[in-house]
């Protein structure tokens, strides 16, 4: 049938960017694979109404924003904690492609990495997308908007007070002498 | 002194900060998610219309009502024939006899379309 064969072109080619988004969005690798077959089951649902290229993708991360959002309400609703990023077998900050760095400023590296992530998932659902959507997917400011139904200036807005609360809670947890249990997070994942 | 350093260590932080937001999570796509996705896809049924052919049904009933114009025709000109009623009789049978054709030619088209 063509529409598959167009629809599976469809997913080969934002796949990735779904994964990814979900992965920082979520803040897990937990059902990674269902959430993003459920973000392309709506674009599919949608896909009728829509047309063009760039229609489409700024529609696919509204999906996977509410997407996210969803799986953020249902863990609340389980009153599961919240897990790390990382994972035993494939943890992403250990990927760091610093050669000719030291093994401690690689730590380091990793450690504020992970100290970021973390603190990412104190931020509101809207702030951490729009963080996501500008920092990591390079998207515009009008993309954004567009893309989570928000005027231009409240995007703006939401990065700004985003990033700021980044900033302070990394410098409080830093002048706090904490640093970030590296072990403990990438253990703490449920199920 | 002490507001440089400080200045220098908000633009560190600052930059640390961007480089870790930029930084992108890499991630493992199982090799056949795409073909998972579309197998999930509800098939859309295929609706069977048959059309409706309102314009030979016009038609048909068109033919009709000239067969029996001109029987009413031929018989009101048995009785007292007049040029009028010789023209009437023939303006019908050229119209019958282009509908007959036209009908001919849209059923053969609806046959090959078919």
């Amino acid at each position: 049938m063509a529409t598959d064969f167009s629809f599976d072109e469809i997913v080969r080619e934002h796949q990735a960017m779904v994964f990814r988004t979900l992965l920082r969005l979520t803040g897990s690798r937990e059902h990674l694979d269902d959430l993003a077959q459920e973000v392309f089951l709506r674009l599919y649902r949608a896909l009728p109404g829509f047309r063009g290229e760039a229609l489409v993708t700024t529609y696919l991360y509204r999906i996977t924003v509410n997407v996210a959002q969803d799986e953020w309400k249902r863990r609340r609703r389980d009153a599961q904690s919240l897990v790390s990023i990382s994972d035993e077998t494939s943890a992403w900050e250990e990927r760091l492609p610093h050669p000719g760095r030291n093994a401690e400023e690689q730590m380091e590296e990793r450690e504020f990495q992970l100290l970021v992530e973390e603190q990412m998932q104190q931020l509101s659902q809207v702030e951490r997308a729009v963080l996501v959507l500008y920092h990591q997917e390079e998207r515009t400011y009008e993309q954004i908007a567009l893309a989570l139904g928000l005027p231009i200036g409240t995007v703006r807005t939401h990065l700004h007070r985003g990033r700021k609360k980044l900033r302070e809670g990394i410098t409080t947890r830093r002048s706090n002498g904490e640093r970030t249990p590296v072990k403990e997070a990438s253990c703490t994942r449920n199920g | 002194m002490h507001k440089e350093r400080m200045r220098d260590n908000t633009d560190a932080l600052e930059e640390r900060l961007t480089r870790a937001l930029e930084r992108v999570p890499a991630v493992t796509i199982p090799a056949e998610f795409a073909a998972r996705v579309v197998a999930q896809v509800p098939r859309r049924r295929e609706v069977a219309v048959r059309p409706m052919r309102y314009g030979l049904m016009v038609m048909r009933i068109g033919m009709a009502v000239l067969v029996i114009a001109l029987m009413a025709v031929a018989m009101h000109a048995g009785q007292r024939s007049s040029v009028f009623s010789m023209s009437m009789e023939w303006v019908l049978c050229v119209e019958l006899v282009g509908l007959a054709i036209w009908l001919g030619g849209v059923k053969g088209l609806i046959d090959e379309k078919a």
